[in-house]
């Protein structure tokens, strides 16, 4: 009963959370330096972090922080310093008319994805992992116990992911140009 | 407890803007940048779903596509930097011709 309520108390939280996050995408998109799109991106990354702990979600919520923000953003921060791009005038960008029409048309699709949510109610069949279970166990170990049994090839093959990405970039990132 | 909805709508209002971003910026960066946050929704989803519906294979699936996603900003960052050494641009606009 008292996780319940402390389940509840989080709702505020997530509106607030939320709000924030489209606030902060949007500042990303707006302000012309690439230093500051990605310093917001990543308060929009940590906005969502804490939206996974509204969803008891709480590794994915650290991953998303350790993996999104301490390694994938600290790589575009690099990549924008070391192609000396801080200043306004290296890119110029330009909002024509064509730049409005493809607004115009990811807001139409946005319309209808939130049209398809609103007609057609969500249903499936429940899972093996209840809600109380990971409040037993922890997330953590929850989550293990579904990765290491059903998604163990999955899992051994993202380490191969991981590898060629590396080779990959060390590639073509040394070859020379001439 | 917040409705599913909510979590949905919120995820379609940032894969939208991440779309804006992608279609709209002229540096390659900050496209590369709306493409994560359009991952971001998607995974914001995901969670959501499998919270809902008492299961763990969304979360497993956000936690592939975490590792695609350092794996494919690695490997884009990289192909980004070789551009920018042969066209010294990264400007989406510039970068016309297929041949190096």
């Amino acid at each position: 009963m008292e996780t319940a309520i402390f389940y509840f108390s989080l709702n505020p939280v997530f509106y607030i959370f939320a709000a924030l996050s489209v606030a902060l995408a949007i500042l990303m998109l707006t302000v012309k330096n690439p230093v500051y799109s990605a310093i917001f991106l990543i308060k929009t990354f940590f906005c969502l972090a804490v939206i996974y702990i509204t969803l008891e979600a709480e590794f994915i919520a650290v991953i998303q922080v350790l993996v999104y923000t301490g390694a994938i953003m600290v790589l575009f921060l690099f990549v924008v310093m070391l192609l000396n791009l801080e200043t306004e005038s290296a890119v110029k960008e330009d909002y024509g008319p064509m730049a409005i029409l493809s607004a115009i048309l990811a807001f139409v699709i946005l319309i209808q994805i939130g049209g398809a949510m609103k007609v057609s109610p969500v249903i499936g069949e429940k899972g093996m992992y209840p809600i109380e279970m990971t409040r037993e166990f922890g997330h953590v170990e929850t989550l293990a116990t579904a990765l290491f049994s059903q998604y163990l090839y999955p899992f051994e093959i993202a380490s191969v992911v991981l590898l060629l990405g590396m080779i990959g970039a060390l590639l073509i990132a040394k070859r020379k140009f001439d | 407890m917040v409705p599913l909805s909510h979590y949905l709508i919120l995820s379609a209002i940032l894969f939208t803007l991440g779309v804006v971003g992608a279609l709209t910026r002229k540096n390659a960066i900050v496209v590369f940048m709306s493409l994560e946050l359009m991952l971001n929704a998607l995974n914001l989803s995901l969670v959501a779903f499998s919270r809902f519906l008492d299961s763990m294979d969304g979360q497993i699936a956000v936690f592939l596509v975490m590792t695609v996603a350092a794996a494919e900003a690695a490997v884009g960052l990289a192909l980004v930097v070789a551009i920018y050494r042969a066209k010294q641009t990264i400007r989406v606009d510039d970068l016309r011709s297929m041949q190096g």
